[in-house]
């Protein structure tokens, strides 16, 4: 499994791995699965579709979940998901291993990101489509009610209190808690420096400490 | 596998990021993940199977050349009219004093403006054109193939067809006060496409004067350099009148004297000067130069020019020559007579003087 689906437990083998699975030879899906990011995409861009395809299924579920979080908007988030498979795939070509592929996968959703905040100057939170989202908590919590209402209220708050940061610091925290991306990663897939990130980082804790308080 | 360098969460770093797990789990949708697998698939099963660096090579090494030839696409219908058109460019137009060329890649509309260049100057515009030595007719465009071994003596040629056609045409299209009749109209324009530039020789070519720009008058004749006119194309210079003359004419006194002063600077004038190749000395040409300023400008200049014109013409031959030298006779002008005299003997020693000459020949006559 991917080394970035550990801390997402939710992130499972998905219908994209299994249909590789079936269409490789074992030796090489034993020595596909093995490969670094990197060499899939290497792999990729050389003409083997399998690679994407495995490539994809390490990456989707924590894409997507970024872009959601952060557009709080599911068409937006799709639209958003979709562009930035489709700048990997049309850039696989001009693909150089010199950064991780994941700091090359989220610098181009972060600047899709941003690009989104400015063209719908309305960011996050209010809409129908964001109760949607909100709403759209399905768990083992719903067996019991009272528990559920609390589990509920505590994500509502907390998807509220995410949509009230500025986009730089949600943007970081998002990076820093799903991923535990370093800050010198984080800096380098927003395209600012150590010190910023760090200082972004604590404004946002602040902001949710003071916010979340009971 | 590859895995973005982390750093463990501190205590309430690690408390938010529980609370944030909790947020609901999303997955796109499986449309959407269908459709970007579906892309990255095609986008790489596009890819040209053809081994082209292994074929390139091979045929470097097998020598074989490509030549690449960018032509434009070719225009329905415009095959017929080129071919009709290609049939009175290349040889009636030569026969009928006409120079053979035309403008690559003119058509009709640039047809006024190029008549207008041409009627502007038509030296300049002869000296500058590149001739035609024959014409390729390869899709919607005619093609100029430049004259190879015999190339500069055509371009003289052409050129001074030109310039002798000029006149000519002007008259032509002067007079051609009423439309081109009923049935002239496709060849003309199908003459027109052929060669804009060109002067009509034949009446039915001749384009009605609402088609192009009135001329106001004919030209100014011609400044030949590297081409060697007829006689007839360039008289020679009308003698200076007398000073009496002048007088009578109500010439200022003060010019009068400077006029004569460059007449008589100007040795060159005379076509005892010119080179047996027909050429001006350098030392001359200055001189003459300096001669054509004190006449007045750009008058002068020309005036300067046609002399000289006629002299490197008219000391071709012996006869040209000797008719010089009766013109001088006939001016008065002893010295430049005595000096063309000298040359004539010099260029042509197996040639006797007619009798009339023969008593002003001096052997120690000083050409400069």
């Amino acid at each position: 499994m991917h080394a970035l689906a550990a801390p997402l437990p939710f992130i499972a083998m998905n219908a994209g791995t299994a249909r590789v699975r079936a269409a490789l030879p074992a030796a090489t899906l034993s020595r596909m699965e093995e490969a670094s990011d990197e060499q899939l995409m290497l792999d990729y861009a050389g003409g083997r579709a399998a690679a994407f395809d495995l490539l994809y299924a390490r990456h989707k579920g924590g894409l997507y979940r970024f872009l959601l979080r952060g557009l709080q908007h599911r068409a937006q988030a799709d639209e958003c998901f979709q562009e930035v498979w489709m700048r990997v795939i049309q850039a696989r070509e001009r693909y150089r291993p010199d950064a991780a592929f994941t700091t090359w996968l989220y610098r181009i959703a972060h600047r899709l990101l941003i690009d989104q905040y400015r063209r719908h100057a309305a960011r996050p939170g209010g809409t129908a489509d964001d109760e949607a989202v909100i709403l759209d908590t399905s768990g083992p919590e719903e067996a019991q009610p009272e528990r559920a209402l609390s589990e509920f209220e505590q994500r509502r708050r907390l998807q509220e209190a995410l949509a009230e940061l500025p986009d730089e610091q949600r943007i970081a925290l998002q990076l820093r808690l799903e991923q535990e991306l370093t800050l010198e990663t984080i800096g380098e897939i927003t395209g600012v420096g150590r010190e910023t990130v760090k200082s972004r980082l604590r404004y946002a804790l602040d902001r949710l400490r003071t916010r979340l308080a009971p | 596998m590859s895995r973005l360098p982390t750093t463990p969460l501190d205590r309430e770093e690690a408390a938010l990021a529980a609370r944030y797990a909790k947020l609901p789990d999303a997955l796109p949708p499986a449309e959407l993940d269908q459709r970007i697998r579906q892309a990255a698939a095609a986008a790489v099963t596009r890819r040209s199977r053809f081994p082209w660096p292994t074929a390139i090579a091979a045929a470097l090494a097998l020598g074989i050349g490509v030549k690449v030839v960018m032509e434009p696409a070719p225009v329905p219908g415009m095959a017929e009219r080129v071919s009709e058109m290609s049939a009175p460019v290349a040889e009636p137009a030569r026969e009928s004093a006409t120079p053979a060329s035309s403008a690559p890649g003119a058509d009709v509309a640039d047809r006024t403006d190029a008549d207008a260049e041409a009627q502007a100057s038509p030296a300049t515009q002869a000296a500058s054109e590149p001739m035609v030595d024959r014409i390729e007719v390869s899709g919607a465009r005619i093609k100029q193939v430049p004259a190879e071994s015999d190339g500069l003596p055509a371009r003289q040629e052409a050129a001074a067809d030109r310039v002798q056609a000029q006149p000519d045409r002007l008259r032509e299209t002067l007079s051609n006060e009423s439309p081109a009749p009923a049935s002239a109209p496709s060849a003309a324009s199908a003459a027109d496409i052929a060669q804009p530039r060109q002067a009509p020789a034949a009446p039915a070519t001749v384009q009605p004067l609402g088609a192009t720009k009135p001329l106001p008058q004919p030209p100014p004749p011609a400044v030949m350099s590297a081409p060697a006119p007829t006689p007839e194309a360039f008289p020679a210079a009308p003698p200076a009148p007398p000073a009496d003359a002048q007088a009578a004419q109500g010439i200022a006194p003060a010019r009068d004297e400077r006029r004569l002063r460059a007449l008589e600077a100007a040795p060159v004038l005379d076509a005892a000067e010119t080179k047996r190749d027909g050429s001006l000395p350098r030392q001359a040409e200055s001189e003459q130069h300096k001669a054509a300023e004190a006449l007045g400008g750009q008058a002068g200049m020309a005036k300067s020019r046609r002399a000289a014109g006629a002299a490197e013409s008219q000391a071709e031959s012996f006869e040209s020559m000797v008719e010089t030298a009766r013109e001088l006779l006939g001016r008065g002008d002893e010295a430049a007579l005595r000096a063309l005299l000298a040359r004539i003997v010099e260029r042509y020693p197996d040639r006797d003087l007619p009798d009339d000459l023969a008593s002003w020949r001096t052997d120690d006559a000083d050409p400069a």
